[in-house]
Order: structure tokens, then C-alpha cells, then sequence
């Protein structure tokens, strides 16, 4: 499987780069795990975006790390994402707007059992609030990390 | 009874004749599993009985159509009524909507209450509506529904549809429902007038008021009177608001205080209630450590028992495709390499394989996605092609940067030629579909 990975992430397929990554840092060689992690997030491997920004976090590169994970709120509503733009950019006020923004552009209601809200909902393609699904449980994280954010930007 | 008699005797047009004939073949056609109206049975037994009827007796059925036709134009109020719902199910005889509807406006003119609730239904005209269902309401037997036709004249009476307003009258009629029926429909008037009184007068008695009241709240963004509402609904059972109870404290909603300790109380609360959602939550809360120590392997624990569990008014649980979800990743998290067991469960989660036929699945594109990357890196490329065609034609927001990365991943395997045949058109097709940023 390795010798294919290498083949593909060096045609340019951007998930076995990061595929290879991965298998790399297993094998413990991290140096070749941080070259193909480095290519796979230039191609936009959503994985790879995601996986970068939590090792820039870990190694202490804050700045960086919350570029990336911008970048990953960009791509979806991943409330883990966000969260950690929030721990990184407390005091950042554009940084907590910039999330605060990308959760406001998104459907966050889980109270409202209205007919009418319902329909709205199957309207835009999406299942009902009161179903759990993961993005239910998304958007209560959305809701909770807003939350947070209005408090930081009163207390700024 | 004497069949042979009974039909001569309907013969010579006799009535009562022909509609006791018609009620005999009706008895006769139909299974002996047939329930009464109203009969509790489970859920096995209904389709059981789907299928018995399916073997019901299609010459009995069509002889009794005949007779119950011959008794409705004789006159037959009753046999009217009956003619008109095999007409519009089809029952003995071809279907015929527009045929159906003539006849049941035909009982509903001779005086029969069943045809009169059906008119009023299906009529577009509000003084119709209003004046068969406070007919059929006053001539139903309680044990045919009667209460639909109440509520429609109490709701008709409050909104002046129909006739002229009058809360007097509204009131008289909510009078003859119990508690509970009056409540809701009370609601129901709420939401067509817009009055809040008819709201307000509904939470002191019902959960089911005292959410909406609740919900009339967070839509002016005011939680600290909805958590006071949800709260009352709690108090008296109702479980899914002392989930919400929790959800207002966990998010720490407009002017209340965030409080994971209080939001873990009323999640654990809900979810000793059987209520999934909140064991779910409250799993996670462990999971993350949020209002308690952070406890994996209780979260997995709980998240096992979610699946397993079959709740108490669906069957089997709608929520469970989160729980397998996390067990899949903590299982992935913990083996840091690819197993059956991760690659089930993940399947499990993406409704790729179900654990009982009645599953229902949600969307879990990062479940789909797992699924596909797992059989990509054991080389069964085949099946991980056809799992991303899936996450790549399911086109949704919640998909969206699956939806990518699927799409390009079959455009690297058409491209390559690895795993399935070299195909430079499909590639260009794929690429053509990937975003242009």
C-alpha cells in the first residue's frame, strides 16, 4: 500500500499525501510525515487543513495554527475548529468575529418545534432540529461557543 | 343468518335488507385479524396485517360494494358513507375520487355525521366546514372520533371562521373535551389567531402549552423566562423539555449564566427518562469532561447502551447513528490503525450496514468518509470508489468538504487507473465538478 500512496501523492492526489503522512508518523519518521502533511494542506486536503492546524497548536505556533483553522471554518461548521480559534484569540476581536460570523451564517435553532420552522428546515434540504443527528449536536456547540464569544467581545 | 333469504328479500328492494347483506359480505371479507378501530396492537401485528388484508377476499369485498351501493341509492344515509370510502380506496370496486367525493356529500346531505366530518375536512369553503363539523359533532357517538369535530367547531367558533365569532360559544364547546384535548386545541386556536391568551391559558394546564409558551420566549431571545417555562414542563414529566433545560444551561443562553454542572443534572434527568437525545449529550459531556472528570470509557459505555437501546416510542432508536459514530472514533482513536471492529462501526454509523431493519440513518458524511478511506488503505478499492461516488453525489451543505474531497479522489483513481480501469474522461468529468477555489 505504501509504494501506491507514494505514487499517487506524487502524481499529486492530495488525500494519499496526506494518507502517507499519516503512515509515516506511525513508522515514527516524522520529518517525511511533516513533508507530505506540508503538500497535502498546499492542495486543500480538507483532512490535512485540519490535521495541520492541531500540530501547529501543539507545537506552539498559535498564529499559524488559527490561519489554518480559519480555514477549516471556512470549508464547513466545525464547531471543534472554531473552539479552538476561540482558545487561541481570546483577546483577537477579529479573530472571535471572524467565527462569530461564520456561526452566524449557518442554522443554529434547536428550540423552536414550529411547523412552519420545520418546514423551513426541510426547506433548505435538511432533516428535522429535533432528530439528533451530528448536526444537531453541532449546532448546540455553535450556539455554545457564540455564547462564549459575546461574552469575550463584552469583556474586550 | 339466512343469506340466500336476505338476498331475496333485497331484491325487492328492501333497505334494510341490502345494507344488513352488505354488512354481512364486509364482516365475511375481512381477516379475522382485523382490529377495531381504536385497538392498541404492535407494530409486528400491523404489517401482519397489511399482509392479511392484502389477502382479503376480493368477491365478498365487490358484493359487498354492490349491496352497500343498491342500500345508498335507495336512500341510505349510512350506506352512502360506505360507498363513498370503497369508491376512494378502491374497496370492491375501481377507484373513483371524484365519485367518492359525490357521495360523501350525498351522506353528509342525508344526515350522516361520518360523511359530514369528511366534507367538512375536505371543503374549501369556511361556512361548509364550519356548518358539518358542529353537526357531525353534536350527531357522532363519542366512540367515532367525535372529538376532531368538537375541536373543529370550538377552533372555528374562536377564530370566526365560518360563522361569527364567539368565545362564549368556543368555550362550551372546549368544555366537552377532557383536559388535555382542550389544551391542545386551545394552542392550535393560539397559533391561528395569533392571541396570546389562548397560549397563556393553555400552558397553566399542559406540558405541551407550557413549551410553546417556552418557545414564545427564546423567539424573543428572552431565556431567562423560557427556562422558566421549560422548567414547568419538566416539572410535570415532560422529558424532552428537561433536556432543553439543559441544553440553556450548557450553551449559557441570553441573561443565563452558563452552567455545565446544572446542564450534566438535567441531561442525566432526561436521560433516566429513556430520552436518547440527552443521553447522547450528556455522553458527550463526559467525553469532553464538561461538568464532570473526563471519562472515555463511561462515555463509550453509554454510548454501547444507546445503541443497544430501543426506545420507547420508535422502536428502535433514532439516535443512535451519533452514538456509533463515537464509539467508532474512540475505538480508531485507542487501535491508531485500521480494524474490522472500527470499520463496522463507522459503517454501522453511515448506515452502510444496519444492526436492525428498521434502522433509520441520519447524514453522517464523516462516517461515509471514514468508511471509504478505510477500504481505500486495505486496497479493496472497488468498494471505497463506490462509498465515495455516494458521499460525492450526495450533495449537501453538511457534506460539503467530503463532497470535495470525495469528488476528487474518484478524479485521482480514474486519473491513475489504480484499483479500477484507467478512465481520463471520468477523470476530466470529475475535475470539471470540483470547485473552483
Amino acid at each position: 500500500m505504501k509504494e501506491q500512496l507514494i505514487k499517487w501523492a506524487q502524481a499529486g492526489d492530495g488525500d494519499c499525501m496526506y494518507k502517507l503522512a499519516m503512515l509515516y508518523r506511525n513508522e515514527g519518521n516524522t520529518s517525511a510525515a511533516d513533508d507530505w502533511l506540508a503538500k497535502a494542506v498546499a492542495t486543500k486536503n480538507f483532512c490535512a487543513i485540519r490535521e495541520y492546524a492541531d500540530r501547529l497548536r501543539k507545537k506552539g505556533d498559535f498564529d499559524a495554527a488559527v490561519d489554518m483553522y480559519k480555514e477549516v471554518i471556512k470549508y464547513s461548521g466545525d464547531a471543534e475548529a472554531m473552539e479552538a480559534v476561540v482558545d487561541l484569540s481570546e483577546h483577537n476581536i477579529e479573530n472571535l468575529n471572524f467565527v462569530l460570523d461564520a456561526i452566524n451564517s449557518d442554522y443554529n435553532e434547536i428550540y423552536l418545534r414550529d411547523y412552519k420552522i420545520i418546514q423551513r428546515i426541510m426547506s433548505l434540504g435538511t432533516r428535522r432540529h429535533n432528530e439528533c443527528t451530528i448536526q444537531t449536536l453541532q449546532a448546540v456547540e455553535r450556539r455554545r461557543i457564540a455564547s462564549r464569544i459575546r461574552k469575550l467581545l463584552a469583556d474586550n | 343468518m339466512d343469506e340466500q333469504k336476505l338476498i331475496q328479500v333485497a331484491e325487492t328492494g328492501n333497505t334494510c335488507a341490502m345494507f344488513e347483506l352488505a354488512r354481512y359480505y364486509d364482516e365475511q371479507s375481512r381477516s379475522p385479524r382485523d382490529d377495531k378501530v381504536g385497538d392498541v396492537i404492535s407494530v409486528e401485528d400491523f404489517f401482519k396485517n397489511l399482509e392479511a388484508e392484502e389477502k382479503d377476499d376480493p368477491e365478498l369485498k365487490a358484493k359487498a360494494y354492490k349491496y352497500y351501493r343498491m342500500a345508498a341509492e335507495s336512500g341510505v344515509a349510512e350506506a352512502m358513507t360506505e360507498v363513498a370510502h370503497r369508491l376512494y380506496d378502491g374497496i370492491g370496486t375501481e377507484k373513483n375520487e371524484a365519485e367518492s367525493d359525490e357521495w360523501y356529500r350525498r351522506g353528509a346531505e342525508a344526515g350522516d355525521p361520518t360523511a359530514m366530518r369528511v366534507v367538512a375536512f375536505r371543503s374549501d369553503n369556511a361556512e361548509e366546514k364550519f356548518k358539518y363539523f358542529k353537526r357531525s359533532a353534536e350527531l357522532l357517538p363519542p366512540s367515532l372520533n367525535k372529538k376532531d369535530s368538537i375541536k373543529q367547531t370550538a377552533i372555528n367558533y374562536a377564530a370566526g371562521r365560518g360563522t361569527e365569532k364567539n368565545l362564549v360559544r368556543a368555550e362550551e364547546w372546549l368544555a366537552k373535551l377532557d383536559e388535555r384535548d382542550a389544551a391542545l386545541t386551545r394552542l392550535e386556536i393560539a397559533q391561528i389567531t395569533g392571541e396570546r391568551l389562548w397560549l397563556e391559558q393553555a400552558a397553566k394546564t399542559s406540558p405541551e402549552g407550557m413549551v410553546k409558551m417556552a418557545e414564545s420566549f427564546v423567539a424573543e431571545n428572552d431565556f431567562k423566562n423560557a427556562l422558566l417555562w421549560y422548567k414547568k414542563a419538566s416539572d410535570v414529566g415532560d422529558f424532552e423539555a428537561t433536556s432543553i433545560v439543559g441544553d440553556i444551561y450548557y450553551i449559557g443562553e441570553n441573561g443565563v449564566e452558563q452552567d455545565y454542572e446544572r446542564a450534566y443534572e438535567y441531561y442525566e434527568q432526561a436521560a433516566a427518562c429513556g430520552y436518547n437525545m440527552a443521553a447522547i449529550k450528556l455522553a458527550l459531556m463526559i467525553y469532553h469532561g464538561r461538568g464532570c472528570s473526563k471519562d472515555r470509557q463511561k462515555a463509550q459505555g453509554m454510548f454501547r447502551k444507546i445503541v443497544r437501546k430501543r426506545e420507547k416510542f420508535f422502536g428502535v432508536c433514532r439516535f443512535n447513528s451519533v452514538a456509533k459514530f463515537y464509539i467508532a472514533k474512540m475505538l480508531e482513536d485507542r487501535c491508531r490503525g485500521i480494524f474490522d471492529n472500527v470499520l463496522m462501526w463507522y459503517k454501522r454509523a453511515a448506515g452502510l450496514e444496519r444492526m436492525d431493519e428498521r434502522e433509520s440513518t441520519h447524514d453522517m458524511p464523516e462516517a461515509m468518509y471514514k468508511v471509504a478511506n478505510i477500504y481505500f488503505m486495505q486496497g479493496k478499492f472497488a468498494e471505497a470508489l463506490q462509498v465515495y461516488e455516494q458521499i460525492a453525489e450526495h450533495y449537501s451543505r453538511f457534506y460539503y468538504p467530503y463532497n470535495v474531497e470525495a469528488a476528487k479522489k474518484i478524479m485521482w483513481m480514474n486519473e491513475l487507473g489504480e484499483g479500477v480501469p484507467m478512465d481520463k474522461i471520468k477523470a476530466a468529468e470529475w475535475r470539471e465538478r470540483l470547485p473552483t477555489d
